[in-house]
């Protein structure tokens, strides 16, 4: 017992000690670190407002942001300072907004992310992408920007940041009313809405009354379902407790989870009698097969990676062969749909096939391209043999 | 032996004979991390010397009072305060090579040359000679860094004395095409077993 106090007293004062030394370099060091980074972000601030004349610091919950003025005290536009929690740590950045809310330019100012891993938030080709993107963009992941694959962690939560950001700033500082709908506007009832998914439309049903959405169902949608399940009805719950569309919709399936709430954002705006712009529903297309002409057709549509090139042979009014000529999809995943998608077309004779497979999306573009290859041979007036 | 002659022997054993780098494999981490520039790997070097000297010199002052039971603990938190005073030191007098070395410097903390040093060494001898121990280990680290920043980074980016534009020497001109595999960190690797080939063959050879 006396030995153990012994130790711990030693590693106590070893402890007390290291922190009086501690505490001294850090006296000696902290102003002029301070000061240097002051220099630093003034000159950051120089560099995305040339010539400006002095600004003023607003520090909320969010971060801090800085009004900038020029020398006859015009907003030039606004600097935030924000903190995101990225892979390992926080990453602060600050980013420039002109006085429209437009983005200027990112500057990382610390992040503590592995090298040569997340550190790719601080490259040009990841940042020069939102620049001229406002509060009227997405700034989503996939639609307008880019993740850095194998550092989803870090570029996800910086995207998300600055949309935030960006949001906030246009809200708080340019008086600029970001449309959000009040649910309590929106009469009792149950509206259809939908928007784009991660692969096709998704079609959602919501039910207000009393002024709050009381059910959200999916009643529509082409997505892969071990995905799906990521999003639903994870998301819609979500919604429902929040009263709010302003979620986190990062979960393993975030292009789903952001069609659902898109699709939930259009059923409430038609609700209000807004415009909205929905993804315009497929045309089911019905090719008469009996009306094709014996012959083999190209034909190609988009894949997952890129173009998809058919061939498909037609005798007596039926498929009796598809070749895939070209594509550019990963071949591990590719071979999911390739021969499978081929065969049931021809197996059924008929295009309203499942393409639920471990490739759906070069499911979907072999099975259009086979569309476009035979409406191409109906289009050329039935005109014959390509061969 | 003369006295004098132990102090050298001390400080230039971590040179070549027992080079931590070369012959010890310590310290690989930021071996690998810090050198695609002369002047980065320079620089941690310079850090590195200036912990294992303050450490070696702390715990031979004080090998008569720690405890052997709690030694290892102790010894942590003196690299520890070391290390983030010197990391302190960088972020107010050299932000640039602060940045550039990043989560490097924190981690001189586990790099094990160091605590091998006041293990083997300064808990046992004389403060002059752990001191000089001290010295010569980090000078034998920064060493073995500059050699492997200088051959990554003339064969990686073409240069010498980057990457700050103003001191950049570019060495073979604009139609230069550098091996940008040595300023990965596979190019490390590679950089590194060749330079331990040769550094064996010629420690054979000559017989050091």
């Amino acid at each position: 017992m006396r030995e153990i106090l012994r130790l711990s007293l030693i590693l106590a004062l070893v402890g007390i000690i290291s922190a009086a030394l501690l505490t001294a370099a850090y006296n000696v060091t902290e102003p002029i670190i301070i000061e240097r980074r002051a220099a630093d972000y003034r000159q950051a601030l120089e560099n995305f407002f040339p010539g400006f004349a002095s600004f003023e610091t607003e520090q909320v919950e969010e971060g801090q942001f800085d009004l900038i003025y020029d020398d006859t005290d015009d907003l030039m536009g606004i600097m935030a300072t924000v903190a995101v929690l990225g892979y390992d740590g926080d990453i602060t950045y600050n980013l420039a907004f002109d006085d429209s809310g437009e983005i200027i330019g990112i500057n990382i100012v610390s992040h503590t992310e592995t090298p040569g891993i997340g550190d790719v938030i601080e490259r040009g080709s990841f940042q020069e992408q939102f620049e001229g993107k406002s509060h009227e963009d997405p700034i989503t992941a996939g639609e307008d920007v880019e993740i850095v694959t194998g550092a989803t962690v870090s570029t996800v939560a910086m995207i998300n940041s600055i949309r935030q950001t960006a949001d906030f700033v246009a809200q708080s500082f340019l008086g600029i009313e970001v449309e959000e709908i009040d649910f309590a506007e929106v009469p009792d009832g149950t509206y259809q809405g939908s928007a784009q998914g991660f692969i096709g439309p998704i079609v959602v049903e919501v039910e207000v009354s009393g002024g709050e959405v009381i059910d959200i169902e999916v009643i529509e949608h082409e997505e892969t379902a071990t995905y799906f399940v990521e999003s639903y009805p994870l998301i819609p719950e979500r919604i429902i407790e929040e009263q709010n569309l302003d979620i986190d919709t990062q979960t393993g399936a975030t292009g789903s989870a952001e069609g659902i709430v898109n699709a939930v954002e259009n059923a409430l705006l038609k609700a209000l009698g807004e415009d909205v712009d929905e993804p315009v529903e497929e045309e089911p297309v019905d090719i008469d097969l009996s009306e094709v002409p014996d012959g083999t057709y190209e034909g190609s549509a988009e894949g997952f990676m890129g173009p998809i090139v058919v061939e498909v042979e037609v005798a007596d009014g039926e498929i009796v062969s598809i070749e895939v000529l070209e594509h550019e999809d990963t071949p591990e995943y590719f071979r999911e749909s390739n021969p499978l998608i081929p065969d049931r077309i021809i197996d059924e004779q008929d295009f309203d096939v499942d393409t639920e497979t471990g490739a759906t999306v070069s499911a979907e573009g072999i099975l259009k391209a086979v569309l476009n290859a035979l409406s191409g041979a109906l289009d050329n007036g039935g005109g014959g043999d390509e061969n | 032996m003369e006295p004098k002659n132990v102090y050298l022997q001390d400080l230039t054993r971590g040179l070549v004979k027992e080079n931590p780098v070369f012959v010890a494999l310590l310290g690989m981490c930021p071996l690998l991390g810090v050198t695609g520039f002369l002047f980065y790997g320079f620089g941690m070097g310079v850090a590195t010397t200036a912990v294992a000297f303050g450490g070696t010199l702390m715990v031979s002052l004080f090998r008569n009072l720690i405890p052997s039971q709690v030694r290892i603990p102790i010894f942590i938190v003196i690299i520890a305060t070391l290390v983030t005073v010197v990391e302190m030191s960088l972020e107010a007098f050299q932000p640039e090579l602060h940045e550039a070395l990043g989560v490097f410097v924190p981690l001189i903390v586990c790099n094990c040359l160091i605590l091998g040093r006041l293990e083997a060494f300064s808990s046992k001898k004389p403060v002059l000679r752990s001191a000089a121990d001290g010295i010569g280990a980090g000078l034998g680290f920064t060493l073995a860094l500059v050699i492997l920043a200088f051959v990554r980074e003339v064969l990686g980016h073409g240069s010498l004395l980057g990457p700050n534009p103003d001191t950049v020497i570019q060495l073979f001109g604009p139609n230069f095409e550098p091996m940008t595999i040595f300023a990965q960190p596979a190019g490390a690797f590679i950089a590194l077993g060749l330079l331990l080939a040769l550094f064996n063959m010629f420690t054979k050879r000559f017989n050091i």
